[in-house]
C-alpha cells in the first residue's frame, strides 16, 4: 500500500470500517453506500483508498479492485479522449479545487463521460492532504457538450440549454396528445407516437403495443427498428408478456432483460389510463428509464385519445347503418301495405264497374277482398310487433300451455287451405308432452307463422310435417318443434338473414308472395324470450326444415 | 283484325287476376308473367299492343323490362304503362326516361285502364 497521509487514512477508515460505529460515521457510511453519486477518495498522488458502490459500478469494478490503484488506470488510452485530463492533473498539482467531464475508461475498455468535481482536503492554504471527487455519469445524446475549460458561466449557460432541450422534447410529446384529437385514430397516433420518440430519444428502436379491450391481447401497433423476430406478430394475453405484466404491476418503466418473451435489451414502458392498462412502449438500447416515466402519460393520454375517437366513429357508422336499413325498412313497409289495399280496392271497384256478371264472379271478387284485408290486418299486426320489440315494450303473459293441444289447433285451422291446393300435412307427435309454461298466444303466432310460410312455399300435391319431440340427452333437456315442407327451401346465404328486422328477404324469396318476412323475425324475438333457440336448414326432401327449440319443464318427480 | 294481346307483369296474384280480368272483358289476349325474365321473353314473342309492367319484380326490374323493350325495332308501338306501388317521384321520372308511355301509382282506378285498353284496341 503507497504511502498516505493520516487525513486520507483516517477518511478511508471512517468510511470503510464498519467497528466505528459513531452513529455519524453509520449515517456517512449509508450515504455512500446508496447515493446515486460516485464518490471517490485519492491520495495527494492519485492513489484511490475509497471508491464507493455507485462509482466502481458505473465503471464496472468491484469497489476493492479499484483501491490502492492509481487514477491513471481510468484515462482513457485513446489520445483523443484524454483531453481534460491534463487540466484536471494540473489542478492537482497546484492543489485548486476543479469542475469539469473527464472521460474515464471502465473495466471492459468503454470510454464513459463524468460530470466531476474535485475537492483537495486538508487546511486552505496548504498542500493538500487527499482529494475527494464527486463524479455523475452524463447520459448519452449530451455528451457533445463536454468541452474542456468551459467557464462556470458557460457551464451554466450549457446546462440550461440541455434543460430547454429536454422540456423542449417533452413539449413535442406532450402535443401528441393535442394532435390525435385531430388525426384520431389508433392506426395514425401509434405511427405518430413510435416516429416522434424515436426522433426524440437516443434510440433507434421504438415499438407500440396497443390493447385491445375486447380481447384483452395485446397487439403490435406500430414499430420502428426493431428486427420483426423480436416482436410478437399476432395479438398476445398480458400473461405471456413477462416484461410486460412486469411493467404493469410496477407502475413504471421497466428494463427488460432475460425474460423469454423476445423483448430483451429494451425498456417496457406500461400505458394506462386510470386503472385501465392501454398499451405498453419498448425502447430499446439503454434507454433512460425516468425520462420515459415522464413521456408515458402524454403517449397515454394520446394513444386514449385515439381509442376513444374510434368507438366513436364506429358508433356512429353503425347508427348511419341503422338508419339506413330503418329508411329503406320504412319503404318496404309503404310497399307492403299497399299491395293488399290495392286489391281490394280493385277488386270493390271491379264490383261496381261490372254490373252483370253471374254470382260465382262476385262471389270470388269479395273473398279476395276479405283475403286481401286479412292480409292486411297481420301486416299492421307484425309491424305492431316489431315496434313493441324494437321498444322493449313486447309484454308476455306467462300460463301452463299445453303446447299439443296448441298443435292440433292449428293442424284443424290450415287443414282445409292444405287440402284445396293438395298439400298433405302430417303431425308428428309424441303420445305424451309436458305442460309448458310459456305465453300461449305468442307461441300460437309462431306456429301460425311459420306453417302459412311452409303452405306458400309447398307446390301442389306438396307435403309439410310438423313434428314434436323431446330431448332428454345432456344436461338441459328441451322440446325441438319443426316444420318441413317440401318447397324450393331457403338459400344458405338468406339462412341467417330471413330472422333479421329491417332486412328485406331476397326477391326470389319475396316473389309474388309479397310481404316483409317479417313473420320470422318476431318468430325469434318470441322464441329467444322463451329460452329457446330457432332456425332453418335443409328439409330431408330439399325444402326447407324450419326448428325451433323450448327449454323442457323440470319433469315432475 | 285478329285479337290484340296485352301482356301483364305483376308479381302479385289478385292484382294480375283483376287486370287479366278487365283485359278479356276488353276482348283482348291475356298473357301474365311474374317475373322480369319471363316478361321479357315474352313481351319479344308475342309482340303486345300494351305491356302492363309492374317495377319491383322479381330476378329483373321493371325498369330493366321496359329498357329491353325500346332496344328492340319490332317493339316500336308497343305501349307500356307502368303500374307500380313504389310511389316516389324518381320511379316515374326513372319510368319515363326507361321508355314507359304512362306511369301509374297504386292502388289505382280500374276505370284508367278499361279507358287505356279501349283506346288502343286496334279499330275493327
Amino acid at each position: 500500500m503507497p504511502p498516505q497521509t493520516a487525513l486520507v487514512d483516517t477518511a478511508a477508515r471512517l468510511v470503510t470500517e464498519t467497528s466505528e460505529a459513531s452513529p455519524e460515521a453509520q449515517l456517512l457510511r449509508l450515504f455512500l453506500q446508496h447515493t446515486e453519486e460516485g464518490v471517490t477518495i485519492a491520495t495527494p498522488e492519485g492513489t484511490l483508498v475509497y471508491v464507493n458502490p455507485r462509482q466502481a459500478q458505473q465503471l464496472g469494478y468491484e469497489p476493492e479492485e479499484l483501491q490502492g490503484r492509481s487514477w491513471e488506470v481510468l484515462v482513457p488510452r485513446e489520445a483523443t479522449q484524454k483531453q481534460a485530463w491534463e487540466e484536471f492533473l494540473t489542478a492537482v498539482r497546484m492543489g485548486r479545487e476543479w469542475q469539469g467531464t473527464l472521460r474515464q475508461q471502465a473495466k471492459d475498455g468503454t470510454v464513459l463521460v463524468f460530470a466531476v468535481r474535485a475537492f483537495p482536503l486538508g487546511n486552505s492554504g496548504e498542500a493538500p492532504e487527499g482529494w475527494l471527487l464527486l463524479q455523475q455519469a452524463v447520459p448519452a445524446g449530451t455528451q457533445q457538450a463536454n468541452h474542456t475549460g468551459l467557464s462556470p458561466a458557460e457551464r451554466e449557460a450549457e446546462a440550461t440549454r440541455l434543460l430547454f432541450e429536454q422540456s423542449e422534447r417533452l413539449t413535442r410529446v406532450s402535443r401528441l396528445t393535442a394532435d390525435t384529437l385531430a388525426t384520431s385514430n389508433v392506426t395514425e397516433t401509434s405511427e405518430r407516437v413510435v416516429e416522434e420518440l424515436q426522433a426524440d430519444l437516443p434510440t433507434e428502436r421504438v415499438a407500440l403495443l396497443v390493447m385491445d379491450t375486447d380481447s384483452g391481447r395485446l397487439r403490435l401497433a406500430a414499430a420502428r427498428g426493431f428486427p420483426s423476430p423480436d416482436l410478437p406478430t399476432e395479438p398476445l394475453p398480458l400473461e405471456t408478456l413477462p416484461n410486460v405484466a412486469e411493467a404493469f404491476r410496477a407502475g413504471r418503466p421497466v428494463a427488460a432483460h432475460s425474460h423469454p418473451d423476445g423483448l430483451a435489451a429494451c425498456a417496457v414502458v406500461p400505458l394506462v389510463a386510470g386503472e385501465e392498462p392501454l398499451g405498453a412502449l419498448l425502447v430499446g438500447e439503454a434507454p433512460d428509464l425516468d425520462q420515459l416515466h415522464v413521456y408515458a402519460p402524454h403517449v397515454a393520454a394520446a394513444l386514449r385519445n385515439a381509442i376513444l375517437a374510434d368507438a366513436l366513429a364506429a358508433a356512429n357508422e353503425e347508427l348511419r347503418e341503422i338508419d339506413r336499413q330503418k329508411s329503406e325498412f320504412l319503404n318496404m313497409v309503404a310497399h307492403d301495405l299497399r299491395t293488399p289495399l290495392t286489391s281490394i280496392r280493385t277488386y270493390a271497384d271491379l264490383i261496381l264497374m261490372y254490373r252483370n256478371e253471374p254470382p260465382e264472379t262476385y262471389e270470388r271478387f269479395l273473398r279476395v277482398i276479405i283475403e286481401e284485408s286479412n292480409r292486411l290486418a297481420e301486416l299492421i299486426n307484425n309491424f305492431l310487433d316489431l315496434a313493441r320489440i324494437e321498444a322493449g315494450t313486447m309484454t308476455y303473459q306467462y300460463e301452463a300451455v299445453d303446447l299439443r293441444r296448441v298443435v292440433e289447433h292449428f293442424l284443424e285451422v290450415y287443414r282445409s287451405t292444405a287440402e284445396s291446393r293438395h298439400i298433405t300435412l302430417i303431425a308428428d307427435l309424441p303420445p305424451e308432452l309436458p305442460m309448458f309454461y310459456g305465453d300461449r298466444q305468442r307461441l300460437e303466432q309462431v306456429f301460425a307463422n311459420l306453417l302459412s310460410n311452409a303452405l306458400k312455399f309447398t307446390p301442389e300435391g306438396g307435403r309439410i310435417t310438423l313434428a314434436m319431440r323431446e330431448v332428454r340427452e345432456g344436461r338441459e333437456p328441451y322440446l325441438e318443434v319443426s316444420v318441413t315442407d317440401t318447397g324450393p327451401g331457403v338459400p344458405l346465404t338468406d339462412r341467417e338473414r330471413i330472422f333479421e328486422k329491417f332486412v328485406q328477404v331476397n326477391d326470389h324469396l319475396r316473389g309474388r308472395k309479397g310481404g316483409t318476412g317479417l313473420g320470422l323475425a318476431i318468430a325469434k324475438e318470441i322464441i329467444e324470450h322463451h329460452g329457446g333457440r330457432i332456425w332453418v336448414e335443409d328439409g330431408p326432401e330439399g325444402g326447407a326444415r324450419f326448428v325451433f327449440t323450448l327449454p323442457s319443464p323440470p319433469s315432475p318427480s | 283484325m285478329a285479337q290484340p294481346t296485352v301482356v301483364i307483369v305483376e308479381d302479385d296474384v289478385a292484382i294480375a287476376q283483376a287486370l287479366a280480368f278487365i283485359a278479356e272483358k276488353e276482348g283482348y289476349r291475356v298473357l301474365v308473367a311474374m317475373d322480369g325474365n319471363t316478361a321479357g321473353e315474352m313481351i319479344r314473342r308475342e309482340q303486345p299492343v300494351l305491356v302492363i309492367l309492374d317495377l319491383d319484380l322479381p330476378q329483373k326490374n321493371g325498369l330493366e323490362v321496359c329498357r329491353d323493350i325500346r332496344a328492340e325495332p319490332q317493339l316500336g308501338g308497343t305501349y307500356i304503362l307502368v303500374l307500380t306501388a313504389l310511389g316516389q317521384r324518381w320511379d316515374e321520372e326513372a319510368a319515363l326516361a326507361a321508355g314507359a308511355n304512362e306511369y301509374l301509382r297504386k292502388p289505382f282506378d280500374p276505370h284508367l285502364i278499361r279507358d287505356k285498353l279501349q283506346a288502343l284496341r286496334p279499330a275493327s
